[in-house]
């Protein structure tokens, strides 16, 4: 692509018309169709459109059941009953149980804010030894799905658990175990990596040109990071803050594994219940669900209205590598609190969960131990190889899923950032609200909206095929893509984009050559989370799998239920470390042939325009 | 230009999405040789249907269960083996299959329901989703317990029998002399904080035990004894999986559970051995309902049939892992030698009085007891 304008060739291209000189608006074609409407704003009408598809029509579907429960009877009509929400506004135990849970979550997400974050600091910052192997770590926690932690953890903790093998347990330490502050820990600490990314994302493009202005003028390195440092990285330890909240009020893999007991019961717990509850509840469920969006939304105002919308746009031409900060003497102590922060949140569970694999089922607790490998023989058997079909299916799914979240969210968060005013505040409201609503109450929303009659005739029924498993997978995976890839594309500078613009380039060219080589590390990044959380996923598949083609987790929950749990066990260890094997590979390979981002040390100063 | 880019850069990855997809869902054959892939079901649907879309069932060439059985993939298939008819299993616990199978409601798309607990069958049957006044042919051959079984409006067909609630108890914690045998004497000192039980809001098979304990004693009678428990330290774990672990590990002494789960953990080596207090143990019939109007009618009575054949039964006693534990309720048929079966005496809990209480006792037990 040369750099000279376009100028012999308009008739094809659209007429550029440039904003007032200073005006924060980047330039914006008019087309010659519909007049005042540029063709960005139809695509982020259909982006929209596609998330009110995906995720609000289904949530409607169950919260309308409170009003009117028969919307979706054997003879449906829309007869107004709220007795479902009625009785719900009426129980003081409904309205315990969500205050239980925000608490609990907001607590968890200032936790995992300040873990995570600090984390990414020492990380990405500084010189303490073995940082690709943190990295590393934090991928792990963020790849195992909670409710395998969940395991580990009471694998661990459980009374004459491995903990008590070693040494005698204190009873306060099992008391702590089922409490909202234990199981508030153990949320963070899984959710944690959140944080860390959002920060560590943000880190590279803050460059050093600020600090060495600062520095020229006489701060010292404690002032630089505390005056210019943090109130930049701030928005960003509250966005992972609000993410890792919106996960915790949405989680029940470890509401339901672990707080066991009802003293604090969670919000997600009591959707559970009325759903899987005989006679199912739908009324109830979409009472409680209703409770926890209202709660969440006022909670993500709340949010939004405390950072102002704020938005610091770092990368731009006059930037310049940051250098690492030299821990000298505090190198070795670093070191010891990163480990052993690694070896709780990570090392526990996953270690728990690798010695339960390689132990018979109920044969742990008094008497001696064995390990044993019969629970990986087994897999391999007839029982045990529906196992490994149905993670090669999960896989293949979930490779669908990522891409086309990856894909479509980097498209609407550019389109968001870069577009016209409020609707990227609503659109990064929006998601991290879809967030927080409850696996579970999509997937039987995703079961009223696409098990239609009506649907059958014009040959959109989508129920009990892939489409609508996928299309679920997709609500749960595209959020958390426009979340994350709004966070990185504000820190594009629009006078970038506006130079690009000027130059010719149309919303194409810009996205390939100017927006994806910058955020190519993150897209690939989400790919794999995406992956990870779609191949581990739950409530939706066990409501939407086509019948005879079992998903991974549906797999796992049938070896748990048939009472062979270390074969279930083995089963999610080995997917697991497929999982790793593959984004350790991607990463290793893409770093090598993908436009790397700008990295600072090297003295780079390439920007590819 | 650039959106002439993008459209082809959408149309390739939607062409991308759409390929995988189709390597993701294999197709399968149906006896009419439809395949019946994800693209092409909608389709052969709407082409194979009746003219009036609503009332008349439409053919989909396989058969669809929603089961909560540990033998339900080897009789799958072995009922495909002897008919040919492809079967499509979902296989899932109690309480998401019943969930699913409401939800699906106002449009079924499952030919037949399977698992354990006459009550939660009939709660279906009252919402008007069972073929009613249909018995399949080999239910001739029922014993007299399963001619008992058999509900009055022929709308679910009865498979086995096993205990909702039998105690096992820990050998290693508890000396043969203070072995539980009556239901009270699990409201002694020795038995303090050391009993455990499933929620029955979890767990499908555990609502019986509550309900059959209140169906016994009679509901004053039955919650007190609850609220007895729960003040000598009953402890609610969510399932059968941190019930029995708890017990294997000696942080209960006794528990409360489904005899076939607790013969299963005994096979798999746990320390544990099982007694049914003289009081009486709960029935729980594993049953089989069909869908009112199942899209694959024919297809579910045939199944229905064969479950109750001796082939049948030679997979549910062979092939089912815990689940085999059960009592059979055809005549010849003989169950596990591990089951004992002197010395047990049975009580049944009525389905219409089950159905009738459900919300009532859930929410009672939510409220004061698990809570």
């Amino acid at each position: 692509m040369t750099a000279e304008p376009d100028a012999g060739d308009r008739a094809p291209g659209p007429e550029i018309v440039r904003g007032p000189v200073g005006s924060r608006r980047p330039a914006r074609p008019r087309t010659g169709g519909i007049p005042g409407l540029a063709p960005q704003d139809a695509v982020m009408g259909l982006g929209l459109g596609a998330l009110a598809l995906l995720i609000v029509l289904p949530l409607l579907a169950v919260v309308a059941q409170a009003v009117f429960p028969h919307i979706f009877g054997r003879h449906p009509d829309l007869r107004f009953d709220p007795r479902a929400l009625t009785r719900v506004l009426q129980t003081p135990f409904d309205f315990h149980m969500l205050a239980d849970s925000v608490l609990m979550s907001l607590g968890a997400g200032l936790a995992a804010a300040t873990c995570g974050g600090v984390l990414a600091l020492v990380v990405g910052r500084t010189d303490v030894p073995g940082r690709g192997l943190w990295g590393g770590l934090v991928w792990c926690t963020l790849l195992l799905p909670s409710f395998l932690m969940a395991e580990g953890w009471t694998f661990f903790l459980q009374p004459m658990g491995l903990l008590s093998r070693a040494v005698p347990e204190p009873s306060w330490l099992v008391n702590l175990f089922g409490s909202p502050w234990g199981v508030g820990a153990i949320l963070a600490l899984k959710f944690f990596p959140f944080a860390f990314l959002a920060v560590s994302a943000a880190l590279p493009w803050i460059g050093g040109e600020q600090e060495a202005v600062a520095r020229t003028l006489g701060a010292s390195r404690w002032r630089v990071w505390y005056r210019v440092y943090l109130p930049l990285l701030l928005p960003f330890f509250a966005s992972g803050a609000a993410i890792v909240f919106a996960d915790v009020l949405s989680d029940f893999g470890v509401a339901i594994t672990v707080a066991e007991s009802h003293q604090f019961p969670l919000l997600t717990y009591g959707i559970y219940s009325a759903i899987y509850n005989i006679p199912t509840d739908f009324g109830g469920a979409g009472a409680l669900s209703l409770l926890l969006t209202l709660a969440v939304g006022l909670a993500i105002l709340l949010q939004l209205w405390f950072l102002g919308g704020r938005r610091f746009a770092t990368i731009h031409s006059g930037y310049r590598p940051p250098e690492p900060v030299r821990l000298g003497a505090w190198r070795w102590p670093a070191l010891v609190a990163v480990a052993g922060f690694f070896l709780l949140a990570l090392g526990i569970p996953a270690g728990s969960i690798l010695l339960e694999s390689f132990s018979k089922s109920l044969s742990f607790g008094l008497g001696s131990y064995h390990l044993t490998l019969s629970n990986y023989a087994a897999l391999s058997t007839q029982v045990g190889s529906r196992g490994f079909k149905a993670l090669g299916y999960s896989l293949r799914l979930a490779a669908v899923t990522a891409t086309a979240a990856v894909l479509l969210g980097t498209l609407l968060a550019y389109l968001g950032t870069h577009g016209s005013g409020r609707l990227g505040t609503v659109l990064e409201g929006v998601s991290l609200w879809t967030i927080s609503i409850p696996g579970i109450i999509l997937a039987v929303g995703y079961v009223f909206l696409w098990n239609q009659p009506w649907l059958e005739r014009v040959h959109l029924n989508l129920y009990g095929t892939v489409w609508a498993l996928t299309l679920a997978y997709l609500a749960g995976g595209l959020p958390y893509v426009l979340r994350f890839q709004m966070g990185s594309l504000t820190q594009l500078d629009r006078r970038l984009v506006s130079a690009a613009r000027v130059l010719g380039a149309g919303v194409g060219r810009l996205l390939a050559r100017v927006v994806l080589p910058l955020v190519a590390d993150s897209v690939l990044v989400l790919w794999l989370f995406v992956l990870a959380g779609t191949t581990f996923e739950l409530p939706a598949s066990e409501f939407l799998y086509p019948p005879g083609h079992p998903t991974l987790a549906v797999e796992v929950n049938h070896f748990f239920n048939s009472e062979i749990y270390g074969v279930g066990t083995a089963l999610a260890v080995t997917a697991a470390v497929i999982l790793i094997v593959l984004v350790l590979i991607l990463r290793g390979v893409t770093r090598r042939f993908l436009p790397a981002p700008v990295r600072g040390g090297r003295g780079s100063r390439r920007l590819e325009a | 230009m650039s959106s002439r880019r993008s459209l082809a850069a959408g149309s390739l990855c939607a062409a991308m999405v759409a390929v995988l997809a189709g390597c993701g869902s294999t197709p399968a054959s149906g006896p009419n040789g439809h395949s019946t892939s994800a693209a092409t079901s909608g389709a052969h649907a709407a082409k194979t249907a009746a003219s009036s879309p609503t009332s008349t069932p439409k053919q989909k060439g396989r058969l669809v269960i929603y089961a909560a059985e540990g033998y339900d993939q080897a009789m799958a298939t072995a009922f495909h083996k002897a008919t040919g008819i492809a079967v499509k299993l979902d296989d899932m616990s109690t309480g998401p299959l019943v969930a699913k199978i409401q939800a699906e409601k106002n449009n079924p798309q499952w030919d037949v329901a399977w698992f354990d607990g006459d009550g939660t069958m009939e709660t279906l049957n009252q919402a008007g989703l069972l073929l009613r006044h249909w018995q399949p042919a080999n239910s001739a051959h029922y014993t007299s317990l399963g001619k008992r079984l058999q509900p009055s409006d022929g709308s679910y067909i009865p498979t086995g029998v096993t205990a909702a609630g039998a105690i096992a108890y820990n050998t290693k914690l508890v000396p043969a002399n203070e072995v539980p045998k009556h239901w009270s004497d699990l409201l002694k000192p020795f038995f303090k904080n050391a009993v455990g039980m499933d929620n029955p809001a979890i767990s499908g098979p555990t609502y019986p035990v509550v309900a059959g304990m209140l169906n016994l004693r009679g509901m004053a009678g039955g919650e007190k004894y609850f609220s007895q428990l729960k003040a000598n330290g009953l402890r609610v774990f969510p399932t059968n999986k941190p019930t029995l672990q708890a017990l294997t590990t000696g942080q209960i002494k006794v528990a409360i559970a489904q005899d076939s789960a607790e013969i299963q953990a005994m096979q798999q080596g746990a320390p544990i051995k099982i007694v049914y207090p003289t009081g009486g143990v709960t029935m729980l019939p594993g049953v089989l309902g069909i869908a009112k109007n199942a899209p694959d009618m024919a297809a579910a009575k045939a199944f229905a049939n064969f479950v109750l054949s001796a082939q049948g039964q030679k997979v549910m006693l062979a092939k089912g892992g815990g689940d085999s534990n059960f009592n059979p309720i055809i005549q010849g048929q003989k169950p596990n030698p591990v089951r004992q079966q002197t010395g047990i005496k049975w009580n049944v809990a009525p389905v219409l009085w089950q159905a009738a209480h459900y919300s009532k006792i859930q929410t009672w037990f939510k409220d004061t007891i698990a809570g």
